[in-house]
Order: structure tokens, then C-alpha cells, then sequence
């Protein structure tokens, strides 16, 4: 079945840092496709130290953290990758 | 900065109201203010979203609530009704949300206007309204997001009291959300044509996808493909 399938797979996610955010020193990651995107803003809250971020996907929209990371590589992915962008804060006032 | 103009603000909203309608039961309608209201105001219309059941939640977190409840109460399945009406736990039940996405001429950009009721038709006090936002609010918050409040505010258009989701950072959000592409506001001219719309498409789902979610309104993922 493809839900099983989706269970091991992996995918590549690319961090983009925009505005004023840490840029990361490696910024492709594997994830496992069944994880929720919670997991992927966690994952890059600790690679930057950071407690505050603004995370969404291809300058269009910013997902749910309920989503599976599956749905939205198959959905949002360019050449094999789902890029994601986060910024650290807007910019105040 | 980016912002967005009246035209595009009715063009978004109405591209809106038509996905909101492809994707989930609950009807949203785009409404029209007389052409006086209108004119004084800049912008056609605004978007209504009526009658949603208390926000409280994802499906996901109604299934864990009600399984924890299940020795408080029997399962209402032996009812005659629509197997699809989810079955809300505790009070949330109760209460049921109107919601309309308007302009606000000052930021330039869509805001979120909100105000609940109880079964008996009078309006949730802001405490009650703030005990049904789903938990998710609470870590968006303190993700930083520390603009998306609620305040007290006169719905711009009708004059009654609602609640609305702070409308000052949204700008800057956008900007971020938007790209390079989008950055500079698009002239009069540049509106009329079929980028225009479709950025004005773009740009209001992509603010819905940040300020929906905090009042418990979420769009399924296909609802934001096209933007490819």
C-alpha cells in the first residue's frame, strides 16, 4: 500500500533563510515523509537556537503544522526538494 | 511594503469564497455593501463565514478529547443525522462563530473579524471566545507570531461589537509570504490584467493561511496548489 510506502520513505527538505535568520552551514535535510511538519519547524527551531520562527513554503503559503511532511513534498516539491523558508521575526513596528 | 489594493482585495476574496466552497461544507459568501458603503469605504464587499461551529479544533484533537470522555458520555451515533457532523465534546458545542475577512483601508490588508454566540443567540464574552481557540493558538504565540492577537473593535462596516485579529504586522508578513515577486504594490493599471488577479488570488490564500488557522479555520493542502 502507499501509506506504507509514505512510512519509511525519506525526503529531502532545503532550508531557505530569508530576512534576518541564521543561515544554516548544511541546509538540506532528509525527513521522514510520514512525519507531521511539526516535526520539521522543531527540528529547525534547535538547529538555529531560536525559539521564535516564521516558517512557509515556496514564498506562497504557510502550512499547518498538522500536515504531513508526505503531502506536502508531494504536493509542493521542486526538482525532489521541498523548499522551506523561514525568517526569525517581522520586522517590529 | 505589501500591501494590497481594494480592487484586489474584492478579486482575492472572491477567489477565496469559490475554493472555501470547493473544499469544505460549511458555506462562505461574499458579500456585497450597497454602493454607497462601498464607495465611502473603497471596497466592494467582505467575506462571511456564518454559523461555523466552535473552532476548537482539528478533527484529530475532537477524536482524543471525545475518547478521553467516552465514560462521561454515550456516543451520540444512535441519532438519525448527518454521519458526518463531527460530534464536539464539553461546551464547544454550544457555541457557534461568524467570522468575516474584510479590508482595512489603514494597513491595507485583509483582516479577520470574529464573534461567537451561544445557542441562545447572545454574543460569547471575549473570555469564553479565547477558551475556544484551538490549543494550536496558544504555540503560535509564543512561536513568535506575538501580533496575532485578538482585540476588541467595531466591525468597520456593520458597527457592532467583534472581535478581530490584529491587522498591524500582516503587511510585513505578506512581504515574506509573497516573495520577491510581489513586493511592490501593483499600479491601477497593472491590475486590470490576468497577474494581477492572480496575484491578488495568491496573496489571499496566503494570508489565510496564516490567520485561519489561529481561529481554528483551515484550508486542505489542494486548496493551495494552484499557486504552482
Amino acid at each position: 500500500m502507499q501509506v506504507e510506502a509514505a512510512q519509511s520513505k525519506k525526503v529531502v527538505v532545503l532550508f531557505r533563510a530569508t530576512g534576518d535568520a541564521p543561515i544554516l552551514k548544511v541546509s538540506k535535510f532528509k525527513i521522514g515523509a510520514a512525519e507531521r511538519f511539526a516535526k520539521v519547524i522543531e527540528f529547525l527551531r534547535k538547529q538555529i537556537h531560536r525559539d521564535t520562527l516564521f516558517v512557509y513554503i515556496n514564498s506562497a503559503f504557510s502550512p499547518n503544522p498538522d500536515e504531513l511532511v508526505a503531502d506536502l513534498f508531494d504536493n509542493f516539491a521542486l526538482e525532489g526538494k521541498l523548499v522551506v523558508n523561514y525568517a526569525c521575526s517581522l520586522a517590529w513596528g | 511594503m505589501a500591501a494590497l489594493s481594494p480592487t484586489d482585495f474584492a478579486r482575492g476574496a472572491r477567489y477565496f469564497v469559490d475554493v472555501w466552497n470547493t473544499f469544505r461544507d460549511e458555506q462562505a459568501e461574499w458579500v456585497e455593501f450597497p454602493l454607497d458603503v462601498a464607495a465611502v469605504h473603497q471596497v466592494s464587499g467582505y467575506v462571511a463565514l456564518s454559523n461555523i461551529p466552535a473552532m476548537s479544533a482539528t478533527p484529530s484533537e475532537i477524536a482524543a478529547e471525545s475518547s478521553m470522555l467516552t465514560g462521561l458520555e454515550e456516543p451520540l451515533d444512535e441519532l438519525d443525522e448527518d454521519t458526518a457532523t463531527l460530534v464536539f465534546p464539553s461546551t464547544a458545542a454550544a457555541h457557534t462563530y461568524d467570522f468575516h475577512m474584510v479590508y482595512s483601508p489603514a494597513y491595507r490588508v485583509p483582516f479577520l473579524l470574529l464573534r461567537g454566540q451561544r445557542l441562545d443567540g447572545t454574543l460569547l464574552t471575549e473570555e469564553e471566545m479565547a477558551a475556544d481557540l484551538p490549543a494550536q493558538t496558544a504555540e503560535l504565540v509564543n512561536d513568535g507570531r506575538k501580533w496575532l492577537f485578538l482585540t476588541r473593535q467595531d466591525h468597520p462596516y456593520l458597527n457592532q461589537p467583534w472581535s478581530a485579529l490584529h491587522p498591524c504586522e500582516t503587511a510585513q508578513m505578506m512581504k515574506l509570504l509573497m516573495g520577491q515577486e510581489s513586493i511592490q504594490t501593483s499600479g491601477e493599471n497593472e491590475e486590470k490584467t490576468k497577474s494581477g488577479e492572480i496575484r491578488a488570488a495568491k496573496y489571499f490564500l496566503a494570508w489565510f493561511s496564516v490567520a485561519g488557522p489561529v481561529v481554528g479555520l483551515t484550508l486542505p493542502l489542494d486548496a493551495y496548489r494552484f499557486q504552482l
